[in-house]
């Protein structure tokens, strides 16, 4: 069961400040979205609005074509994993995970059947009799999880699901996670300030940038083509440069310290352009010449803090080859990775 | 080196206190169950052989109802403190707001005012309810409600049960079911905790009682106050230990419960 | 505004503020109205307090008793409340509930225990007689040194466990880094525990302080040279029906208490 949710105009304060702005967004049943920005953009402010644990200054939320903005909390069928999991300490697990539906009156067989089914699928089946004090970390995200999907929700939110997570724990229960989603096929929304999470866990992704909505779109759309250069930052922060685009033949090129670099055809005039490190490479005879300034390895790759006609970047190589300061090496730009930034508010994008 | 002097300093310090507290406790539970002709403390001896129970039982004969009526003057103020207080401390415990601050002082007001003055001022404004005890009754409450309420208080503003009754909240529960199945269960400890309190400070309640009794309604720390004034030791010794047989219990209990209320909400995930 | 959907309204409030109202701000009005209700008006009827020696003088023996068993409670039993509130020892919670236990007693019980070991034929006096040959202290739960004995056993109690209570209170980190640091014992309880101490202090010193000055039980049993003003209070308003000037009289304490109360809490205000 999952809803078509509508934030409509959304406003809502928190300790006094404006904490979301006019925002408008909708989600698409059985669609997952990941909801991203920096500490203090309003994401928590606006799950817990969804949520109904908070009540919004201006504009509506709609479920299925429902206004549901006046419906509190425990009307609105919502599934809450809050960051701190939450799990009440004095219930078994099987008792958090079946709390939702013990206050919807369902039949304890029932209950217990929907308890364990979960259970088994979130790999919690073993701990049922035990309390929250008792398990990992990890185990207690989960419990959660299974506790605000017990009810099959119309629409689940999850706060910062990993955060508290070591990378390693993180990445099993991020499998975990999306594997649940998948079943239960509920429309999800999950807020996190991990900028790869956003682009991973989510079909559709919305940036939100002091409680206003900055872009929304695919993960594709918002890593390679960002609208804005706070959007363009976030999601991989890089060398900024300022070129000039001409043409050459039927294609176009722009001039920078690190080579030629080839952009859509058409592109003419001034361009800005963002250099991410993983869009300049190491190339063995073409390519511009480089200085080495510093290296640090890092198990999986080395970053490379170069330097050329006085202008410094970065970029990642394998880490297999050795480098020292001072070295000098070859470099190049791949057009597939370069993102091109909106020049000024109001003129059109080259390219 | 200065350290250990230090804490050696504090311990003699704790140790002088013990004594100063226990000592004068011991004497008089020892008084009312021994001969005391030995320490001298009876101006007035009893000169038949009388058996040390003997005294408790003439004590109970005497002020048996004045121990009763404490008791269930005590009874009365814990149930009020309890329905009127629980509301207040759950307000109190989750908002901030001027009117809940203005009631926060209100509350502890009494407690900087002489009882004394209370007692008069009750008096005065309700002369028709001092035959019932009615006003005694809320002169006691007076003093024990700020004491539960900051109990309670602490209880439910206990760190995540905030977020744990929205957790709730949000999987479905009605306010009643938050209240029977979260709220309740955790902050009975702090509760409990406070509803002893207010026993305790009914029980040994004198200032008010003193000056707003009635010949019917008579407490027990009144009643001790007479064994004194008639000056035999080992019924006033008697009637102490009673007292203290009382409310030892109640603090005893709340110190465990106190202890227990920490530890579980170590717990919390 | 955003405003939380899971909170109590005000109408919680509700009966704890109807039940201060009725009990507590209503009996109040009717003690400045009685006070005034005589003949010879309010401020008269105050000033008469001051003005007739032996209420005056109960006044400020009040006062300067209250003041100093306040400073002696706080100063006997501050090293103890950090040891309660920091060390593990074993009879720890045994030594709390030991020390807690004249929270129950009325003034009226720790009057009859000082007399029990302070009186004309006391315990301590006895025993005097017996291993030195002089009664010691005999009779002296009835004058001044009695009396303060007797109100600071009594505050004991409090001030031990609100102490206690701040002292646990304390970040035991910040005392840490200070001797990192190289912050000398005397350095650290002077820079560090004792401003984050102050508020708790000066709290406790004000309650014990309008605790001890309202006291009534312990010095009607003791006082028969030594003059307080609850017992006078008492005595105009029961034996003499002097209403007035015992409400004149019981707006003093309570007002006494209550600056200084609100001097402790101003004195704090920042800290």
């Amino acid at each position: 069961m999952s809803a078509r949710v509508e934030i409509r105009n959304l406003s809502c304060s928190f300790g006094g400040q404006p904490a979301v702005r006019d925002v408008s967004l909708a989600l698409e049943p059985g669609t997952t979205t990941t909801l991203v920005g920096a500490s203090g953009s309003g994401k928590t402010t606006l799950l817990r609005c969804l949520a109904g644990l908070l009540a919004p200054s201006s504009g509506q939320v709609w479920f299925d074509g429902r206004d549901v903005t006046a419906l509190p909390a425990e009307a609105r069928g919502v599934g809450l994993v809050f960051q701190s999991y939450a799990l009440f300490p004095h219930l078994s697990v099987a008792d958090n995970i079946g709390f939702g539906l013990e206050v919807r009156g369902v039949d304890p067989t029932e209950r217990r059947r929907r308890v364990s089914d979960l259970a088994e699928q979130l790999g919690v089946a073993k701990l049922l009799e035990r309390k929250p004090s008792q398990i990992s970390g990890g185990e207690r995200q989960r419990v959660a999880l299974g506790r605000a999907l017990a009810y099959r929700p119309v629409l689940l939110l999850l706060d910062e699901p990993l955060a508290a997570l070591d990378p390693n724990l993180a990445e099993s229960v991020r499998d975990v996670l999306l594997h649940a989603i998948e079943i239960e096929r509920t429309t999800v929304l999950l807020v996190t300030h991990d900028r790869a999470d956003a682009l991973r866990m989510g079909q559709r992704v919305a940036l939100l940038r002091s409680g206003a909505l900055e872009q929304i779109g695919t993960p594709r759309e918002l890593y390679r083509t960002p609208r804005t250069e706070y959007a363009a930052h976030f999601f991989g922060p890089g060398l900024v440069l300022d070129s000039v685009a001409s043409h050459r033949g039927n294609i176009s090129v722009a001039e920078t310290p690190f080579g030629e670099v080839s952009l859509q055809p058409g592109s003419a005039g001034p361009v800005r352009l963002l250099l991410r490190p993983e869009a300049l490479r190491l190339s063995d005879c073409e390519g511009a010449s480089a200085r080495v300034r510093r290296a640090s390895y890092e198990g999986n790759r080395c970053r490379l803090t170069f330097e050329a006609d006085g202008v410094t970047a970065q970029l990642e190589a394998s880490p297999g080859r050795e480098f020292a300061c001072g070295d000098q090496i070859r470099v190049s730009i791949d057009p597939d990775l370069l993102v091109v930034l909106p020049s000024a508010p109001g003129l059109p994008r080259a390219g | 080196m200065a350290e250990r002097v230090a804490r050696g300093l504090a311990a003699i310090l704790l140790v002088v206190l013990l004594v100063v507290v226990v000592a004068p406790l011991l004497i008089v539970m020892i008084g009312s169950v021994v001969d005391t002709s030995l320490l001298g403390l009876t101006s007035e001896s009893w000169q038949e052989d009388v058996s040390a129970w003997s005294w408790f039982s003439y004590v109970l004969d005497l002020y048996g109802v004045h121990l009763a009526r404490s008791a269930w003057l005590a009874l009365t103020v814990v149930v009020s403190a309890c329905l009127i207080g629980f509301p207040a401390a759950y307000a109190l415990a989750r908002r901030n707001d001027a009117f809940s601050a203005t009631v926060r002082v209100l509350l502890d007001a009494p407690l900087a005012v002489p009882g004394l003055t209370v007692g008069i001022g009750l008096l005065l404004a309700y002369p028709w309810g001092r035959a019932s005890g009615a006003t005694l009754a809320a002169g006691h409450l007076l003093y024990a409600l700020p004491f539960f309420v900051r109990a309670a208080t602490n209880a439910l503003s206990a760190a995540g049960l905030a977020e744990l009754e929205e957790a709730a909240a949000a999987a479905g529960a009605s306010a009643l079911q938050r209240f029977r199945r979260i709220v309740l269960p955790l902050a009975r400890p702090g509760l409990l905790a406070g509803a002893l309190m207010a026993f305790t400070i009914s029980w040994g309640e004198f200032n008010v009682s003193f000056l707003l009794a009635t010949p019917t309604t008579q407490t027990f720390p009144a009643a001790l106050y007479l064994t004194y004034t008639t000056n035999s030791f080992p019924v006033a010794a008697a009637a102490t230990t009673l007292f203290l047989g009382a409310a030892a219990p109640a603090l005893l209990l709340l110190q465990r419960v106190a202890a227990a209320e920490t530890a579980r909400f170590g717990e919390a995930a | 505004m955003g405003r939380s959907n899971t909170g109590p309204s005000l109408w919680w409030l509700a009966p704890t503020a109807a039940f201060l109202i009725i009990a507590f701000i209503v009996p109040v009005f009717f003690l400045f109205e009685m006070a005034s209700d005589s003949s010879k008006g309010f401020w008269a009827e105050l000033a008469q307090v001051w003005t007739r020696n032996h209420t005056r003088r109960a006044l400020l023996n009040g006062v300067v008793l209250s003041a100093a068993v306040s400073t002696a409670a706080m100063l006997l039993c501050l090293p103890p409340a950090q040891l309660l509130a920091r060390s593990r020892f074993r009879g720890r919670d045994t030594s709390r509930l030991l020390l807690s236990l004249p929270l129950a007693f009325s003034g009226v019980i720790v009057g009859f225990l000082a007399i029990v070991m302070l009186g004309r034929v006391g315990v301590i006096p006895t025993l005097s007689q017996a291993l030195f040959g002089q009664p010691y202290g005999s009779g002296l739960a009835y004058a001044l040194p009695g009396l303060f004995l007797a109100y600071l056993f009594f505050e004991i109690p409090r001030a031990v466990l609100s102490l206690e209570a701040a002292f646990a209170k304390l970040d035991p980190e910040l005392d840490a880094a200070a001797r990192t640091l190289g912050a000398s014992r005397w350095q650290r309880w002077r820079r560090i525990k004792l401003p984050a101490l102050w508020p708790a202090l000066a709290g406790t010193f004000a309650t014990t302080f309008a605790v001890s000055l309202g006291s009534f039980g312990a010095a009607l049993i003791l006082s028969r040279r030594f003059f307080v003003l609850p017992v006078e209070i008492f005595t105009e308003f029961t034996a003499f029906s002097n209403d007035a000037a015992a409400c004149a009289m019981a707006i003093w304490l309570a007002s006494i208490s209550a600056l200084v109360s609100w001097g402790a809490a101003r004195a704090t205000a920042d800290g």
